[in-house]
């Protein structure tokens, strides 16, 4: 991999793009285009903000195509941005096609199948295929776009293009490496590699939004899937014992969640603390699935409404804690007056 | 001779047993009977092992006069008892739950695959955030 210095743009990755069997196609560079208050630009933006993301590819043909190819582009990025409606993509060509033109991109629904990977939608075909790439925490998705309109090819065709990706973030604070993928219709998600190519940003960051900042690069004591709920989703707390010394782990006890319910009327309720069943005798990781209504359900008042989880992981006695204050303190950080405070875990139910 | 009678007989034998497409009937697809929910699949990845606790809380009970019983241990399109029907009783699509003093009716998507001889029914639904799918495979309680 290279970086590519353009002046006024944070370089991310060049990805060299093989030949397909109707066409040459190259990703030149991934731009993260996103400008600071001081004029700069750095992969980084305000929570709830439109960060904007250029690949540039080429494509060299060396056969005839009258009918068309068009060209699609998959995106793995954190299921809290909600992609595939918060982002618009449209691709601009600079040499070969017509410049003034704006060729529309549209999210491939789920109906549609990838001509090679049958059975699965596009998202789930990408998921499988290319994975989460440098990403530890699997609250993310692959979402595909696919133009509108054919461009139609004769062999000789040299078209250098930009495919520009604008995407809404979400409202929570994280840093993430964002995924890309570029294949064409006719090919769908081939074995060959000559006929798609993908690429991984380096680290973006999401800053001054909700929660504590989430590295999905990194491994952490607690995670929650999915990232946004609602209090009729099920729900995974994931407690990873492995990713610090902690006294709960070196105790070698069973692991409880205990979760309390806070209501828009301002009141908090205790659920039951509920036992974490070990994944596997390899790692220490533990995790249980609830169903908030239900879990709360024999403690939450008729009429109050449930807007969050506070939590924590604890031994049976609830003697030995980890929270978000101990892990604060075992990764080395300077907790803020608030953790201090209040030093569990929160969960907030939203879906945007 | 007694070949060309064989082979007669069995042109007439290999004729009588052509299909006529309109002597076909498929019969009604019958959804009634007692369902639990064999595995719970969260956007596209199975979670039914973090689930062994609150599974056996879930039943659904079609009845064949149209009511249906629920015990929802499990987030459901439907909380309380009514009435089911579907969109066509010899392919459905769509599954619809008609809560007891409810209006409307709730719509499901359903596929209805045959494993080892027995029907099954997974269900697909949006429960909380629209962004999150669950598909749920319910098998007949023996």
């Amino acid at each position: 991999m290279k970086i590519n210095k353009k002046a006024k743009h944070f370089a991310a990755i060049v990805v060299a793009f093989a030949a397909v069997a109707v066409a040459c196609m190259e990703i030149k560079s991934i731009n993260i285009d996103q400008p600071q208050p001081d004029g700069t630009m750095a992969p980084t933006i305000q929570a709830g903000e439109t960060a904007t993301f250029v690949l540039g590819c080429e494509l060299n043909a060396n056969t005839d195509v009258p009918e068309g190819r068009k060209l699609i582009v998959g995106m793995l990025a954190p299921r809290d941005w909600n992609i595939a409606k918060n982002c618009t993509m449209s691709a601009q060509a600079s040499a070969g096609l017509d410049p003034e033109v704006i060729h529309e991109m549209k999210v491939i629904p789920n109906s549609t199948q990838p001509r090679n990977m049958p059975g699965r939608t596009w998202p789930e075909a990408l998921m499988e295929r290319f994975g989460l790439g440098p990403n530890r925490y699997n609250d993310m998705e692959w979402v595909a776009w696919e133009a509108v309109e054919a461009v139609p090819i004769t062999n000789g065709d040299k078209f250098v293009y930009d495919v520009t990706i604008k995407c809404k973030t979400g409202a929570s604070n994280l840093k993430t490496c964002l995924g890309f993928v570029i294949n064409h219709n006719d090919d769908g998600l081939s074995q060959d590699d000559k006929h798609f190519k993908y690429a991984f940003s380096d680290l973006f960051t999401v800053h001054g939004g909700e929660g504590e900042e989430i590295d999905y690069t990194k491994v952490r004591f607690n995670s929650v899937i999915p990232s946004r709920a609602l209090q009729n989703d099920l729900v995974t707390f994931t407690f990873n014992g492995d990713a610090f010394d902690n006294g709960l782990i070196e105790s070698n006890q069973d692991i409880y969640f205990r979760g309390t319910a806070v209501t828009q009327e301002g009141n908090r309720y205790n659920g039951e603390p509920k036992l974490m069943p070990r994944e596997n005798t390899f790692t220490h990781i533990y995790n249980c699935t609830l169903w908030p209504m239900k879990y709360f359900r024999d403690v939450l008042p008729e009429g109050e409404t449930l807007i969050a989880i506070e939590y924590e992981y604890t031994n049976a006695d609830g003697s030995i804690k980890l929270n978000k204050l101990e892990e604060e303190i075992i990764s080395g950080g300077t907790p803020s007056d608030e953790l201090q405070e209040n030093p569990r875990y929160r969960f907030n139910f939203r879906c945007d | 001779m007694a070949s060309l009678g064989l082979l007669v007989v069995s042109c007439d034998s290999y004729k009588d047993k052509e299909a006529n497409p309109d002597d076909l009937v498929e019969g009604d697809k019958n959804f009634a009977g007692e369902w639990r929910i064999a595995s719970v699949k969260r956007n596209t990845i199975d979670i039914t092992e973090s689930l062994k606790d609150d599974l056996p809380d879930f039943r659904l009970h079609m009845n064949a006069d149209g009511s249906y019983r629920l015990a929802n241990g499990m987030p459901f399109p439907v909380e309380e008892d009514g009435l089911w029907s579907v969109d066509d009783p010899k392919h459905p699509f769509v599954l619809s739950f008609t809560e007891n003093n409810a209006v409307g009716a709730v719509d499901v998507e359903i596929t209805y695959p045959i494993v080892k001889g027995e029907r099954q029914m997974s269900i697909t639904h949006f429960p909380g955030c629209d962004a999150n799918k669950y598909e749920y495979l319910l098998v007949r309680v023996k």
